[in-house]
């Protein structure tokens, strides 16, 4: 395998807060590799989004504090060189944010913002004068090459009328098409390497499901990297290759797309996917309890104190390493050791693991996830899975 | 609905509110206690001739009718004859007007032109020491007395270093056309008059800008600051607009509304209120003028100074409404959806 696209090595992120110090991200550790989609899968809260705005340097400093890690992109460290961090973000890096409302200036025209993005698009600084002449709207010689490439990704994702909507302003969109404008802006400069946090979320969910297959689409079209943050394991399952598991700031398991789904081995992963309602089994009831306090996380594993497979003394004692039973599929918990394999730690998981209101034995109950039938019954349901797109047009 | 009828429709909205402005003002003249005629004809006068003076100024009629006199008057440029200076109101106007229109109209360009810049420098430096000097700045501006401030100035610019004059307007006017010193030496063609106008502009201007400059930076920094916050901002820079773009083009055009709703309310504010600046830099304007009229009684004066200030309002919210307008989108399509 050749080198990652990029990589994050043992990061830890605090933010001080009035209660005390939080230690939010607790030794991270995340590769994407070049032409891959990676999805982040966990809880709200669980530190998915700040280690997004790590990534792309946005996180709030204070009350943020990275206070140890690497992260590289294309072996190039950036923690420790912000002008090197930004030229990166500015030239490779393109992120698509959650909330399609509030995430395009009111003032200005999209084809206006799109103008600016792809004239300044890779630079760092502007002059005055430039700033000034920017100000007055004044156009370059490229404005119409600049106009047709807007109108053409606009088309691309299917936008009606993209000619129009250059001219319109985003309070004349619906969310649907906002979203739209807002991959656009993210895919115009070109980057290879793009952030996705919960693009879908705000929307319903006949649109959440175009907009999940454009991205696809346009995401192999180009060739690009991808990391996916979402709480939403049907949507990961449809849009990454590799899914990374994050409970209270760590990483629990790591592992493609069907090993997490439908061979989790760690207990959060098991509860997760088990607390997808499904109409082909039974009421499951999920985990008990709530994320730890950051302040004063539990020793030892973090996930332990809502574990149904705690070790006492064990659990609680030392941060668990990541084990690795298959290649590339690894796992932070004490259940499992490094010379088993996969099928020793899959009939692990399967006897050891139970939830209140019955195991997860059945492995392709939880594979049943892609399937129509199932799927159509989660809609309503925080970890829910998008219908397949039938109905065209939702929200125009 | 396009900008055009927007406009329309805010010009047109400020029709009845001078109509209601000037009744109301009118009205209050009336009720004000003393009679203007004995006022003006000293104690020593005889009844018949307060009497005749009350008939020759129509105070003897019914209310309304005075009003209606009044406004017809109005609209042929006749605006009663003022006690004091015994000539037209509407020609003392015409002649104090200008000069208190171009202290405060420079005044607020040099407000408005330090005041944004320090908003924004504060707004970027939040908490550090840029913004701690601005907000020691801001908050000697709005305490500290115009007048006194505008002593300190007359003793060190006109006394001490000699560099401006210390008080009036101009040393040799150029002919009169607008009465706006600084057009009327440029259409003369005469530098030496526009020098002359424009230093003894900038120590009364300067005073008057400190104020509402304090008003203005602390507004824009704080909105300034509210609005670096959005999501919008993030997403801009991340698909990789320079930061000093984003700040100055897409953040400082969201976030001036509130700084030009200020700029409004102290431009209106200013056209009355520049007495004290006036007096002490013996600027021949209209709030000094205003303010002799009050003390003497002086209905039509009184009714003309409130009438001009209560229009410079109107009009300055009007541009500023139709400002809003040009700036934010949402307003011009009603509201967000």
């Amino acid at each position: 395998m050749s080198d990652p696209l990029l990589e994050i090595s043992d990061l830890h992120v605090d933010f001080n807060t009035y209660d005390g110090r939080s230690k939010v991200i607790n030794g991270v550790d995340l590769h994407v590799d070049e032409g891959e989609t990676v999805a982040i899968v966990g809880e709200s809260g669980c530190g998915k989004s700040v280690t997004a705005e790590t990534i792309m340097s946005m996180l709030p400093q204070p009350p943020g504090e990275i206070t140890g890690g690497e992260l590289r992109y294309r072996g190039e460290e950036l923690l420790g060189d912000p002008p090197a961090h930004k030229r990166v973000k500015a030239e490779s890096m393109g992120m698509i944010f959650q909330d399609p409302m509030t995430s395009l200036s009111p003032v200005f025209t999209v084809g206006e913002m799109m103008r600016d993005v792809l004239t300044y698009n890779g630079k760092t600084e502007v002059g005055w004068l430039e700033l000034g002449k920017s100000v007055l709207g004044r156009r370059g010689a490229d404005e119409k090459a600049m106009r047709e490439r807007s109108i053409e990704l606009l088309d691309r994702l299917q936008i009606p009328d993209p000619e129009g909507v250059l001219d319109r302003y985003p309070v004349e969109l619906s969310g649907g098409m906002r979203q739209r404008v807002l991959i656009a802006m993210a895919l115009l400069g070109e980057p290879e390497f793009l952030i996705a946090d919960e693009p879908t979320t705000a929307l319903d969910v006949t649109v959440q499901d175009q907009l999940i297959e454009l991205l696809r689409e346009q995401i192999d079209r180009e060739g690009l990297s991808m990391l996916y943050i979402t709480h939403n394991l049907g949507v990961a399952r449809r849009i990454a290759d590799r899914i990374y598991v994050m409970y209270a700031g760590e990483i629990a398991e790591v592992g493609t797309r069907d090993e997490i789904l439908d061979e989790p081995l760690h207990p959060y992963s098991r509860g997760l996917i088990d607390s997808i309602p499904k109409l082909t089994a039974f009421q499951r009831e999920g985990i008990d309890g709530l994320l730890p306090d950051y302040t004063e996380p539990p020793q030892g594993c973090r996930f332990h104190p809502r574990c149904p497979a705690a070790m006492d003394g064990v659990c609680d004692g030392e941060k668990p390493p990541l084990y690795e039973p298959a290649d590339g599929h690894q796992v932070a918990c004490y259940l499992y050791d490094d010379q088993m394999n996969a099928q020793d730690a899959l009939e692990v998981a399967q006897t050891e693991i139970e939830f209140e209101g019955g195991s997860l034995d059945h492995p392709e109950v939880s594979s049943s996830l892609g399937d129509e039938t199932a799927a159509e019954s989660a809609d309503r349901t925080e970890m829910n899975e998008p219908t397949s797109g039938q109905t065209d047009g939702g929200n125009r | 609905m396009g900008f055009k009828s927007y406009v329309l429709r805010r010009i047109l909205s400020g029709i009845p509110v001078f109509i209601g402005l000037s009744m109301l003002i009118f009205f209050l003249a009336r009720v004000l206690p003393g009679d203007p005629a004995r006022l003006a004809l000293g104690p020593r006068a005889s009844d018949e001739a307060v009497q005749s003076l009350r008939d020759q100024m129509g105070l003897n009629d019914p209310v309304v009718v005075q009003y209606l006199n009044y406004m017809a008057g109005l609209f042929q440029g006749d605006m009663g004859i003022s006690l004091t200076t015994n000539r037209n109101v509407a020609a003392d106007l015409v002649y104090f007007f200008p000069a208190t229109f171009e202290l405060i109209t420079v005044g607020m360009t040099i407000a408005v032109l330090f005041g944004v810049p320090l908003g924004i420098i504060a707004g970027q430096n939040k908490d550090r020491f840029e913004d701690n000097a601005g907000r020691l700045f801001a908050f000697f501006g709005v305490s500290m007395p115009a007048f006194w401030v505008a002593i300190l100035l007359q003793l060190l610019f006109a006394f001490y270093m000699g560099w401006l004059p210390a008080t009036g307007r101009i040393a040799t006017a150029p002919p009169r056309i607008t009465g706006l010193m600084l057009v009327d030496s440029l259409i003369a063609t005469d530098f030496a008059a526009f020098r002359s106008a424009l230093a003894h502009l900038v120590l009364p201007a300067f005073t008057l800008a400190l104020a509402p400059m304090a008003d203005i930076a602390r507004m824009t920094r704080s909105s300034f600051i509210e609005e670096f916050n959005k999501d919008y901002v993030h997403a801009l820079e991340t698909s990789g607009i320079p930061a000093k773009l984003i700040a100055y083009k897409y953040v400082l055009k969201s976030s001036f509304a509130a700084t030009l709703t200020i700029i409004a309310l102290d431009y209106g504010f200013l056209i009355g209120s520049a007495f004290l600046i006036e007096i002490v830099f013996a600027w021949p304007g209209m709030a000094r003028y205003g303010v002799t009229a009050i003390l003497e009684n002086d209905i039509n004066a009184i009714v003309g100074v409130t009438l001009v200030v209560g229009l410079v309002y109107i009009i300055a919210n009007m541009v500023v409404d139709i400002m809003y307008g040009y700036f934010d989108p949402r307003v011009r399509y009603g509201g967000d959806e």
